[in-house]
């Protein structure tokens, strides 16, 4: 699993911290790295959380293109 | 999200561990029974339960500070090193007015082991405390460091 860069570009661009999605979605920061670095797999009810804050879909985020295309 | 909660990573991380130690203290004990069926003996009886014990739920610990799957989202801001000096202090006293009021206690009959049983067991928890301490104020910097 490669590291999620658009989920860290959105919340960049929303000018929020690691910290300040953390609160907002009612996780630990740690956990939070830890999706952008690509070591944890989050639930669909933490990726929809994560959506609604930053105001993108599921497919903005979390869609990865299949490499075999 | 009920933020009084561990999140999900720390649940699944907590429940990874609690397995893994689970099954690591099931091998010891059955080592230990092994090697007393072997006839070697490190400790007596029941001491060497204990410190098996205590040995995995000193690890089981620390791998859950380490990981952070000890307290929820909303307790960061709470004063966790004050909650932890005022749990740790009460039991320091118990255990010494434990160890006061019953050291010339006899409860069986049989003599005395006089073995280093006690002072394994007083070095095990004391190394215990230590590590669960410099693993804390590591976590601690770490975070600090992270921001």
């Amino acid at each position: 699993m490669g590291k999620n860069l658009k989920l860290k570009a959105a919340r960049a661009a929303k000018d929020m911290s690691q910290k300040d999605l953390a609160d907002a979605v009612g996780v630990t920061r740690q956990t939070i790295n830890a999706i952008e670095n690509g070591d944890y797999n989050p639930t669909i009810k933490l990726c929809t959380a994560i959506c609604r804050v930053l105001g993108k879909t599921l497919n903005d985020l979390f869609w990865e293109e299949d490499q075999n295309e | 999200m009920n933020r009084r909660r561990l999140d999900e990573m720390q649940v699944q991380k907590r429940s990874v561990i609690g397995s893994q130690t689970f099954i690591m203290l099931l091998y010891l004990l059955l080592l230990d029974i092994l090697l007393n069926g072997f006839g070697f003996k490190w400790v007596g009886y029941p001491e060497n339960v204990l410190l098996i014990l205590t040995l995995c739920s000193g690890v089981y610990a620390l791998r859950l500070i380490l990981a952070n799957a000890v307290v929820g989202p909303a307790a960061k801001s709470e004063r966790l090193l004050l909650k932890a000096v005022l749990t740790v202090l009460p039991v320091i006293a118990v255990s010494a007015a434990a160890a006061f009021w019953v050291k010339d206690a006899r409860f069986g009959i049989g003599e005395p082991q006089g073995d280093i049983s006690t002072l394994l067991l007083f070095i095990t928890s004391g190394a215990a405390l230590f590590i669960a301490a410099a693993a804390f104020a590591v976590k601690m910097i770490q975070t600090r460091n992270e921001e």
